[in-house]
C-alpha cells in the first residue's frame, strides 16, 4: 500500500513539472523502460506498480529532481569532458559520452515525430535502430577493450575521413589494415557502406522530392501521386529499362528540413548560448556591427511584439546563385543551392560554414528562371509551419523546453537570381525597382541597353554641390 | 500583385506576361515569400550580393582603365553615344575622311603606364591567407588578368586601386 502511494506521489511530482512531457507522455523509470521510453502516464503507473522502479533510481533526475552527484559520482564528471558533465545533468545516467549522443539525438528526433508532419516515418522501426546504436555505444570494441566501443570507433575514423578529405577508398584500406591488426573478434565494422549505415540515425536526414523536368509542378503534398505533369503533360518517370521494378524519376529536389537543423542549434551547450547574442549584446549607437542594430530589424520587433519578446526566436536570411559543380569549363549546368543562415549567433559564427544550413538542392542542367517558386515549396511551408504553430525544442543551457518559432528576414541574391525570386525583372527600363515606373530611364540608340544616365542627381538633397557640378 | 492573377509554372508554358508589363510595372509573378504571414511587414525584403557586384565593377572599372581589348567599357558602341546625349567633344570619335579614330581618353592609361601597373602587380606579395596570389595572375604577355576570385576583387578595389592609379592618372578622375 505504501508503495502504491510513492507511486502515485512520484506521478504527481513528474506531472507537476511541465518539461517531463513530451508527445507520448513522460519517462518510463520502471525496471524494463529504464527512462528510455516515453508513455503515458496511466500506463507508466501500470508499469510501476507491476515492474517496479529501476534500480539505483533514488534521486528522480530524469523527472526534475535536482541531482546531487556523490563521491563516486563527481569524480566521473570531473574526468569527463566539459560538454559531456553538461548532459550528465540533464538527465543521463551514464557517463559514457557516446551514449549521451545517441540520447540527445533520440530525444530530439522522438519530439520531431510530432512537430514536423513532413518527416512521415514509423517511430517504432526508428526507435528501434536507436536501440540498436545505445547496445552499440555499450559493446566494447573487442572482448577487454576498455577505452573504445563500437560507435567511437566508428565515429573517430568518420572524423579523420572528413578532416583529411578521406576518399572511400582510403577510408575502406585504411579499415582493413586496423582489423588485421585487431585482436580476433573485433566489432569494427569492416567497410564505408556499412559504418554508415550504422550512423545514419545520429544525422539530420533530407527528402528527396520529384519535380517536372519543366518545373511545372512539384510531386509534394496532394500531388505526390501524379505519374505526369497536368500543366506540360511530361512523365514523371523515366521509361522502365529491363526488368527493374523501380522507377526513377526525371529530376529531384532535395530537400534538407530546417526545423530539426534549427533545433540541433539549442541541443549543444556550445551554441545554444550563443542563440540570443542578436538581442543581448551591447550595441553602441550609430554603429551596425549586426543586421540587428538595424533599422529593418527593430521595425520588425516593434510590428511583432510576440515574436521578439521570446529572445531565442530564430530569425534567418535566405540566399541562393547559381552554381556549377562541374567548373565553368564544361558544358552549362545549373543547380541552385538555397542556403539559410541564422543572424542570431555573434558575428564570428553567424557566418560560418557550420551555421549555414543547405535549405535545398534545385537540379540542373536547366535554370528553372522564374519557377524558382515551384522548388521553394516545401521550404516556405516549413517556414510558415515555423511561424504559426512552432517547434518544441529542448534548451540544453538553460534546461528546459520552450517553443521555438523562426521568421524569414530578408533574402539575399545577386540580380539575375533577385528577378527569380522577387518577381521584379531586373531588363530594360524598369529595371531600378526603387522608382519603379518614375525614372527616366531610356535606350541607348547604338548599345541597345537601358541607360539610367542622368537619372541620379534628382535623389541628392535639393541644395546638393553635385547638383550644380557640370563636369 | 494580386489583381494581376497567377502564372501558370512551366519552362513549356511560355512567356506569360501581365498587363502593362515594361511600362508600367516589371512584375513577372507574384513571389512565393509573400506567402509568409509577416513578409509585408518586413522593410528589407531583398538585400543585394555586394561582393558579386563589386567583382563586376571592379572588372568594369579596371578593363576599362587599362584598356584591355574586348573588355573595355570605353567602345566604339559608347562614344557614338556620347556623341548623342552628351556634351562632351573630346569623347567624340574623329573623322578623318574615310577613316575613324578613336582618341584614348584621359581616364585610360599609356601603354607603358599599364605596363607599369602589370609589373608592380606581378611583384605584389600579400601576408599568409589574405588574398590568393595575385603575382601568379597576372599575364604581362597578353596584359590580363586572369582567375580573379571575389575576394581578389574586393582586396584590389579597397587597397590596390587607392595605390596604383592616382599617380599614373590626371587629377580629377
Amino acid at each position: 500500500m505504501d508503495y502504491c502511494n510513492g507511486v502515485q506521489g512520484f506521478i504527481n511530482f513528474t506531472t507537476s513539472i511541465l518539461r517531463n512531457f513530451t508527445h507520448s507522455g513522460i519517462r518510463c523509470p520502471c525496471r524494463k523502460c529504464k527512462n528510455l521510453k516515453f508513455l503515458h502516464q496511466d500506463i507508466a503507473t501500470m508499469h510501476l506498480l507491476t515492474k517496479r522502479f529501476m534500480e539505483d533510481y533514488l534521486c528522480w533526475y530524469a523527472h526534475g529532481e535536482l541531482f546531487v552527484p556523490d563521491e563516486s559520482m563527481k569524480e566521473q564528471v570531473v574526468g569527463s569532458t566539459s560538454s559531456a558533465s553538461n548532459m550528465h545533468e540533464v538527465g543521463n545516467e551514464n557517463s559514457n559520452p557516446y551514449r549521451n549522443m545517441v540520447m540527445d539525438a533520440m530525444r530530439m528526433s522522438e519530439g520531431n515525430v510530432r512537430e514536423c508532419s513532413i518527416v512521415e516515418e514509423e517511430p517504432n522501426t526508428d526507435a528501434a535502430r536507436f536501440f540498436d546504436l545505445l547496445k552499440d555505444s555499450d559493446e566494447p570494441l573487442w572482448d577487454g577493450c576498455t577505452n573504445h566501443n563500437k560507435l567511437s570507433a566508428v565515429a573517430h575514423v568518420f572524423t579523420i575521413k572528413l578532416d583529411h578529405g578521406l576518399s572511400e577508398a582510403g577510408y575502406d584500406k585504411i579499415i582493413e589494415w586496423a582489423r588485421s591488426i585487431l585482436p580476433e573478434g573485433n566489432r569494427l565494422k569492416e567497410n564505408f557502406y556499412t559504418a554508415k549505415s550504422m550512423m545514419k540515425p545520429l544525422g539530420l536526414g533530407y527528402q528527396k522530392i520529384d519535380i517536372c523536368l519543366n518545373f511545372c509542378v512539384l510531386y509534394y503534398l496532394e500531388n505526390a501521386k501524379m505519374t505526369e505533369c497536368m500543366t506540360c503533360g511530361y512523365s514523371r518517370y523515366k521509361p522502365r529499362t529491363g526488368r527493374g521494378k523501380t522507377l526513377v524519376a526525371y529530376k529531384k529536389l532535395r530537400y534538407f528540413p530546417i526545423t530539426p537543423r534549427l533545433q540541433r542549434l539549442f541541443m549543444s551547450p556550445r551554441t545554444a548560448e550563443h542563440m540570443t547574442w542578436h538581442q543581448s549584446h551591447h550595441a553602441v549607437d550609430g554603429v551596425m556591427v549586426h543586421p540587428s542594430d538595424g533599422e529593418a530589424w527593430k521595425h520588425f520587433n516593434s510590428v511583432h511584439p510576440h515574436f521578439s519578446v521570446e529572445l531565442r526566436n530564430v530569425c534567418l536570411g535566405l540566399c541562393t546563385d547559381r552554381f556549377n559543380p562541374f567548373g565553368s569549363f564544361t558544358a552549362p549546368y545549373s543547380c541552385w543551392p538555397v542556403i539559410l543562415t541564422v543572424y542570431n549567433l555573434p558575428l564570428g559564427m553567424c557566418m560560418r560554414l557550420e551555421f549555414m544550413f543547405l535549405s535545398m538542392v534545385k537540379p540542373g542542367p536547366s535554370s528553372p528562371g522564374w519557377n524558382i517558386d515551384v522548388c521553394l515549396r516545401p521550404l516556405i511551408d516549413e517556414l510558415t509551419q515555423l511561424w504559426s504553430s512552432r517547434a518544441l525544442t529542448c534548451n540544453i543551457s538553460r534546461k528546459y523546453n520552450f517553443v521555438m518559432r523562426a521568421a524569414l528576414m530578408w533574402t539575399i541574391n545577386d540580380f539575375p537570381a533577385y528577378e527569380m525570386v522577387s518577381g521584379w525583372s531586373m531588363h530594360g527600363k524598369l529595371a531600378w525597382s526603387y522608382c519603379m515606373e518614375n525614372n527616366k530611364a531610356f535606350t541607348l540608340t547604338n548599345g541597345g541597353k537601358a541607360s539610367f544616365f542622368y537619372c541620379h542627381r534628382y535623389l541628392l538633397p535639393p541644395n546638393h554641390r553635385y547638383r550644380k557640378n557640370k563636369k | 500583385m494580386s489583381e494581376y492573377g497567377d502564372i501558370v509554372f512551366g519552362l513549356q508554358s511560355g512567356k506569360q506576361k501581365f498587363p502593362g508589363f515594361g511600362l508600367t510595372h516589371n512584375w513577372v509573378k507574384r513571389s512565393i515569400f509573400w506567402e509568409l504571414p509577416y513578409w509585408n511587414t518586413n522593410l528589407l525584403r531583398r538585400n543585394l550580393d555586394v561582393m558579386h557586384i563589386e567583382k563586376n565593377e571592379f572588372e568594369n572599372i579596371f578593363n576599362t582603365v587599362m584598356d584591355v581589348k574586348g573588355k573595355t567599357k570605353d567602345n566604339i558602341k559608347a562614344r557614338l553615344d556620347v556623341a548623342l546625349f552628351c556634351n562632351r567633344k573630346n569623347m567624340e570619335l574623329v573623322r578623318d575622311g574615310s577613316r575613324v579614330a578613336k582618341l584614348r581618353a584621359s581616364f585610360v592609361l599609356e601603354k607603358n603606364a599599364q605596363l607599369l601597373v602589370y609589373k608592380w602587380l606581378k611583384s605584389l606579395r600579400f601576408p599568409d591567407g589574405y588574398a590568393s596570389n595575385i603575382s601568379r595572375l597576372v599575364n604581362t604577355e597578353e596584359c590580363r588578368l586572369y582567375g580573379m576570385k571575389s575576394h581578389d576583387c574586393h582586396v584590389f578595389m579597397q587597397t590596390l586601386i587607392p595605390l596604383a592609379f592616382p599617380d599614373l592618372l590626371p587629377k580629377g578622375i
